[in-house]
């Protein structure tokens, strides 16, 4: 299976809450009018520059262990490499949010409009969560059609850059991917050009391979925590 | 109200027409650029600088503001070069090799420039040898660093021990930030300073370099 997707705009649409999040605003805050203002004027923004587009490929456990090689022949120590091999299916995933809005985001920089650049950028950055999470629904809608997905499983997608996937792991996740297809491209440090973009391995198989214990050496420094929002939405699913 | 106090209490409101318009007001009336500057920008930057770190604020807020302040800095900036007075310091920052995160680093940035230092901001992705390449061609005294990711934070580590390689270590010094560093690991990794938040930043700044 390799497929790319168009994706339905009220698939990647955020919610302003998640907005204020990265913003650092609390959700209980009364938000002041000029911060609504200013969250209208960046949303037209980015109804008028979103250019969304996503790829998915199935791949095999084995082509995946590859990817998670390292020199020396070792697979990394991370929770994709604990979480892969528990799985039924594998595919590797990629979505974008277009050029347009980190070019638009660039110039309001630029022009000092720092504020409502900021703003852009977090609805950017939450629209490209949510076209991951879109990945997600995409391929255990596509497993329960093939009727090869079990009651009680789910799908969870993993990022190189987290969890102790090294960043340079996109280097061999584009290779298998090729995600060129869509405009997509990796720099030398490996970061995905347009930057609004998000790309990984969507995991499918039963929801409990995907709860693990925080007791990597990697989870000693992390302050984002992020897993427990990724637990608590598949856990939600039941 | 004076014409300073209007400049102040206008860029905390976010209001850049007028802090244009009262920046303008203050020159025609005399003002010395270096009293706009210190006494009606970088004061109304370091309340509601204060006004952040204390959470009574939003980083929205913060950002009006500083377009606010750049409004009233575009109109004296050219009386200040000409006469000749410097900016406190010189800073590189950028978030470091393998990281896009830069919202928080874009803040310092601000931040910073609002109390007057001279920034050169190098964006995200920023290779260990470019921060130190940048602070040498600059002649900048302390490069700032940041990382959002595990991943990435061990690059941090590079740009101590190329310092230390070119002799320059103690002579250029570092800052870190980024929600995965502390100061522990700062230590460790051998960075002079860690800075938990924009604010917190321009401070350790003004310690190192002693203004």
């Amino acid at each position: 299976m390799r497929e790319i997707l168009t994706i339905p705009d009220e698939s990647i649409i955020p919610g302003i809450e998640d907005v204020m999040k990265l913003q650092g605003i609390p959700s209980d805050s009364i938000l002041p009018q000029k911060i609504t203002d200013l969250y209208n004027r960046a949303f037209s923004i980015f109804l008028d520059t979103k250019e969304p587009n996503g790829l998915i490929s199935g791949i095999s456990a084995i082509d995946m262990e590859n990817i998670l090689t390292i020199a020396g022949g070792n697979i990394i120590n991370s929770v994709i490499s604990s979480v892969f091999r528990k799985s039924n299916d594998l595919a590797l995933y990629v979505f974008t949010l277009g050029k347009e809005i980190s070019d638009t985001i660039n110039e309001l920089f630029d022009k000092n409009e720092f504020a409502l650049g900021s703003m852009l950028d977090s609805i950017a950055s939450a629209a490209a969560d949510k076209g991951g999470e879109y990945g997600e629904r995409f391929f255990l809608s596509y497993l329960k059609k093939l009727g090869t997905i079990a009651p009680g499983h789910s799908v969870l997608m993993y990022s190189p850059g987290y969890c102790g996937w090294d960043i340079t792991g996109q280097k061999k996740l584009f290779r298998y991917l090729k995600p060129g297809d869509i405009g997509i491209s990796l720099n030398d440090s490996s970061l995905m050009t347009p930057i609004k973009s998000i790309s990984g391995v969507l995991i499918s198989g039963r929801r409990e391979i995907h709860f693990l214990k925080e007791d990597f050496d990697f989870c000693k420094t992390c302050t984002g925590k992020n897993c427990r929002d990724r637990i608590k939405r598949i856990k939600q699913e039941v | 109200m004076g014409i300073i106090n209007s400049i102040s209490t206008n860029l905390i409101s976010g209001n850049d027409k007028e802090v244009a318009s009262y920046t303008k007001k203050a020159m025609d009336a005399g003002i010395s650029a270096e009293t706009i500057l210190n006494d009606g920008l970088i004061n109304g930057m370091n309340i509601i600088g204060d006004r952040f770190r204390d959470h009574e604020v939003f980083l929205p807020d913060v950002l009006m503001a500083a377009k606010a302040m750049y409004a009233g800095m575009e109109l004296i900036k050219p009386v200040l070069i000409k006469s000749g007075i410097s900016s406190r310091g010189k800073i590189v920052i950028g978030t470091i090799q393998g990281d896009l995160h830069d919202i928080g680093k874009n803040l310092v940035g601000i931040m910073l420039k609002g109390a007057g230092y001279e920034v050169i901001d190098l964006g995200h992705d920023v290779s260990p040898e470019k921060f130190v390449e940048a602070a040498k061609e600059t002649g900048a005294t302390i490069i700032g660093m940041s990382a959002l990711l595990t991943t990435t934070m061990a690059n941090m580590k590079e740009v101590v021990d190329i310092l230390k390689n070119e002799n320059l270590h103690g002579k250029i010094r570092t800052i870190i930030g980024g929600a995965p560093v502390s100061k522990q690991y700062a230590s460790e990794i051998g960075v002079d300073r860690y800075s938990f938040d924009a604010g917190n930043a321009v401070d350790t700044v003004k310690e190192l370099l002693g203004k």
